[in-house]
């Protein structure tokens, strides 16, 4: 006995001794110090590849020609150009550099950085490959501070495709020509933005430093470091931002919204834009690839039933069309979703499926990381019950979506998108990636069906024409298109909410780039 | 012995074997594309179609298999489709961190689950033995998930007590890399801030590890040593006058010991490749916390790795029991 009662007590000395540690360390962040959420697994990125998750890095750290502008507007605004000229056909831009810029390696900034690194894109094939691809033909280096882009055909949106290329230091391409510093890139990150890689430690401690020779200088107030912690539960991440042990978590869920909003620590910032909410018809496979059986499902969602549960208005709303209305190329004249169960049911008996006979469950994909997805699919399978069909609902993180929905015959017959199609003024690349053949989010396969075999033609034209007037009635053609066919359930807009702690101050979402956060012009007021 | 041994060994070997190729054709047949994700949002079908044959993932099943267990046998546990990194790598980076916080909380269960049981045993029918009994099982019935997550709010949250996650207060703060055991390094380089640093982030993983499993250590403890107490040679001792400590701790418990030992394998085992779900809450930087980090890629190799680490450990520790066994009973014959 007395062997065990000493191994207890030896536990509880132990316990007691942690906790007076304990009670002596201190656990908020530092003044000079932004600690933020993650939820997925970090790597070093390279940077011209599309690894989303490490996407909160890349915006500090690596820069681009031209970037949006920090004020949450979707303009562009030169970078490490300074100003560009454009030939009168469209095919060559020329881009004059900004002097005295160098790259985390102290390799100084020139053309040849550009020109190498479109070239590490195209010669690899690395993910940024896909904002460029056969619109970007070759770059040429003019002098130091001079590079010329040559493209294939004009293009509209050429500068805004420009803002998501980021330029890398040549120093290691030139050192490792064999992969064009592919290995180097993926464990080093060297680029021109305001913070460098300090130490990288997945997932517990990944960090960048400020980088003290950075061309933007360092007047005012700014983060001296950054940190990310990989936090995948949610509870978890709101307690510690509570707590004071991190400074912002993502996408707040709506039970959140009441207690984080009235707690003094804490603000609550909108997303801006809203986040697009889209439920995509697989075309290709039964029952969804009926044209009325695809209207049926679509007017059997509850729609004020989800806004209502996901905050209400106007911060949610319904959506017509995979255009976003505030942009110049929406089509007006399409009209809100509707709801009625009864107009659905005459929809099913005249496709041949009365009440629902003879059709099998259909499969509903979504992401387990959109709390909006998760009220969507509870409320759309009440109501394809009451019609009649039954809807199996398939919850999955983003990488399994990706692969279960590239291909016809493993895609379920529905499956959420989510975009922001408001952050670009010309809706090319929405219409490239959702619904054109091949597009990394075309879950409709539409264009694959004897009534879209145009689609992707009708898309080409519409990217390649430089005529506004033509182009917007390409685009309007586009649009009725898609709607008229019920490609998709084109169901909500949301504003994602973020919280930070209160004392962060210059905090602003760049909406072209998502929820990637401009930490250089930020700092907290401590 | 011997013999037994080699027996044993072959026979884990084809168990391993089988678990090789139900694995591999598992994680093969699930409809995704790994390489698409690793590509990313944007990329072109070029980009995914390297990205595959990179990986080998367009060559056939069977190929695919020959080749990852031709890898194996070289000790290479193939490339992470989503790090592009040698999954070796990443296994030994992790691993021990889960294998010190499994060990710490095994020891702790001991220290704690085996004294209790007796505890429990020796004052059969007293408050103390209910009581005993009740925070145990009581423990052990709370789903450990949520354990966690109230740990947590209580102890960090409101009490501000530990850490809510991760493995060190930060990269200053961590001992100096030897083994990669931060609690060992930390005493052996005389580093007590880190000791101390380490061992409060780990308190709240180790109590939500070892609540999970106490009550069947203190159960099983108490029905064991209760079953020896009864004994004539124990009734013996007794009446001889030898002390209490010295019946129970010399006598009893280690003809007790038997069915006790081959629990707390299974418990180290199960600490080992069960602890995915403290891992995951805390942010402890384990081999289940990179595996589930794996499984949201489809991650095929990372997956693969995964399993057949933990596969090999609970064949291990299935062996070491038995011998265990044996040779704390020589009435035991290992055949």
């Amino acid at each position: 006995m007395k062997g065990g009662g000493k191994a207890v007590l030896a536990v509880v000395c132990m316990v007691s001794l942690l906790v007076c540690c304990s009670i002596m360390a201190g656990a908020t962040t530092k003044a000079n110090e932004f600690v933020q959420q993650v939820a997925n697994y970090l790597q070093v990125p390279d940077a011209q590849d599309n690894m989303q998750s490490a996407g909160f890095m890349l915006r500090g750290t690596y820069e681009g020609l031209v970037t949006y502008k920090t004020q949450g507007t979707v303009e562009l605004e030169p970078c490490l150009a300074t100003s560009w000229e454009v030939s009168p056909d469209g095919l060559i831009y020329t881009f004059y550099l900004r002097q005295n810029v160098l790259f985390h390696d102290g390799t100084p900034f020139t053309a040849l950085a550009v020109k190498l690194s479109f070239d590490r894109i195209m010669t690899l094939k690395l993910g940024k490959l896909g904002y460029i691809e056969g619109i970007v033909s070759s770059v040429e280096v003019v002098d130091d501070y001079t590079v010329r882009i040559l493209l294939t055909s004009p293009v509209a949106s050429i500068l805004s495709r420009l803002a998501n290329i980021p330029i890398v230091s040549p120093t290691p391409i030139l050192q490792h020509p064999e992969d064009m510093a592919k290995e180097w890139y993926a464990n080093n990150m060297a680029g021109t933005g305001p913070y460098m890689l300090d130490y990288f430690d997945p997932p517990a401690e990944t960090a960048l430093k400020r980088f003290d020779a950075y061309w933007g200088g360092w007047e005012g107030k700014h983060f001296d470091r950054i940190s990310f912690v990989t936090v995948q539960d949610q509870l978890t991440a709101r307690q510690m931002l509570l707590g004071g042990d991190i400074d912002a978590v993502w996408s707040v869920l709506v039970e959140d919204f009441a207690g984080l909003g009235e707690n003094p620590d804490v603000q609550l910032v909108a997303g801006s834009p809203p986040t697009y909410y889209t439920i995509a018809f697989n075309c290709l496979k039964f029952p969804t690839n009926n044209r009325r059986v695809r209207e049926a499902i679509g007017l059997a969602l509850d729609y004020e039933t989800v806004i209502a549960l996901i905050g209400g208005r106007p911060l949610n709303d319904t959506i017509a069309g995979p255009v976003a209305e505030t942009n110049g190329y929406y089509d007006g004249t399409l009209l809100t979703p509707q709801y009625d169960l009864e107009r659905a049911k005459t929809l099913l008996a005249e496709a041949g499926f009365p009440g629902g006979a003879g059709l099998p469950p259909i499969e509903l994909v979504w992401s387990r990381m959109w709390d909006v997805e998760a009220k969507t699919v509870q409320v759309l399978q009440e109501g394809l019950k009451a019609i009649g069909i039954n809807a199996v609902s398939i919850p999955m993180n983003f990488a399994p979506i990706l692969s279960k929905e590239s291909t016809p015959e493993t895609a379920g017959q529905l499956c959420f998108i989510v975009s922001d199609p408001s952050i670009d003024a010309v809706p090319d690349q929405l219409m490239q990636n959702m619904y054109h053949t091949g597009g990394i989010y075309d879950f409709s396969f539409f264009s694959r069906t004897p009534d879209g075999l145009g689609l992707d033609a009708l898309i080409e034209q519409a990217v390649f024409k430089t005529d506004d007037a033509v182009r917007l009635e390409l685009y309007k053609e586009l649009q009725q298109l898609l709607v008229s066919n019920y490609v998709a359930m084109w169901a909500f807009k949301t504003v994602d909410f973020t919280a930070i702690r209160s004392d962060v101050r210059g905090y602003v979402l760049v909406p072209a780039y998502e929820k990637y956060v401009p930490f250089y012009h930020m700092w907290k007021d401590r | 012995m011997s013999v037994y041994l080699l027996r044993r060994f072959a026979m884990m070997l084809v168990t391993f074997f089988g678990i090789t190729l139900v694995v591999f054709t598992m994680t093969r047949v699930i409809p995704a594309d790994p390489a698409r994700a690793a590509a990313g949002v944007g990329a072109s079908p070029q980009t995914v179609a390297m990205i595959r044959h990179e990986l080998g993932l367009d060559r056939p099943l069977l190929t695919q298999y020959l080749f990852y267990m031709r890898d194996l046998s070289r000790g290479s546990l193939g490339k992470s489709v989503y790090s592009r990194k040698p999954v070796t790598t990443e296994v030994l980076r992790y691993l021990p961190a889960t294998i010190e916080l499994a060990m710490t909380s095994f020891l702790v269960l001991c220290l704690v689950g085996i004294p209790l049981g007796i505890l429990a045993a020796t004052h059969r029918g007293h408050a103390v033995d209910v009581v005993t009994r009740i925070a145990a099982v009581g423990s052990t019935a709370l789903p450990i998930f949520w354990l966690a997550l109230i740990l947590q709010f209580i102890f960090f949250y409101h009490l501000h007590w530990f850490p809510i996650i991760g493995r060190s207060g930060g990269i200053a703060l961590r001992p100096e890399h030897i083994t990669g055991f931060y609690v060992f390094d930390a005493l052996i380089t005389w580093n007590w801030p880190a000791l101390v640093d380490t061992l409060r982030h780990m308190f709240l993983p180790l109590v939500t590890l070892v609540a999970s499993r106490l009550a069947v250590v203190v159960r099983l403890t108490r029905v064991c040593v209760l079953e020896v107490l009864s004994e004539d040679y124990v009734r013996t001792a007794r009446a001889k006058g030898v002390p209490n400590s010295r019946i129970v701790y010399k006598h009893v418990l280690r003809n007790a010991a038997g069915p006790i030992v081959t629990e707390l394998g299974m418990q180290l085992a199960w600490m080992l490749g069960g602890s995915a779900v403290a891992e995951a809450i805390f942010v402890w930087p384990g081999l289940a916390y990179f595996a589930l980090l794996g499984m949201a890629s489809v991650d095929y190799n990372v997956i693969m790795a995964f399993t057949l680490v933990f596969a090999l450990i609970f064949l291990l520790s299935n062996l070491l029991v038995d011998v265990i066994c044996a040779l704390l009973n020589p009435k035991i014959r290992l055949e």
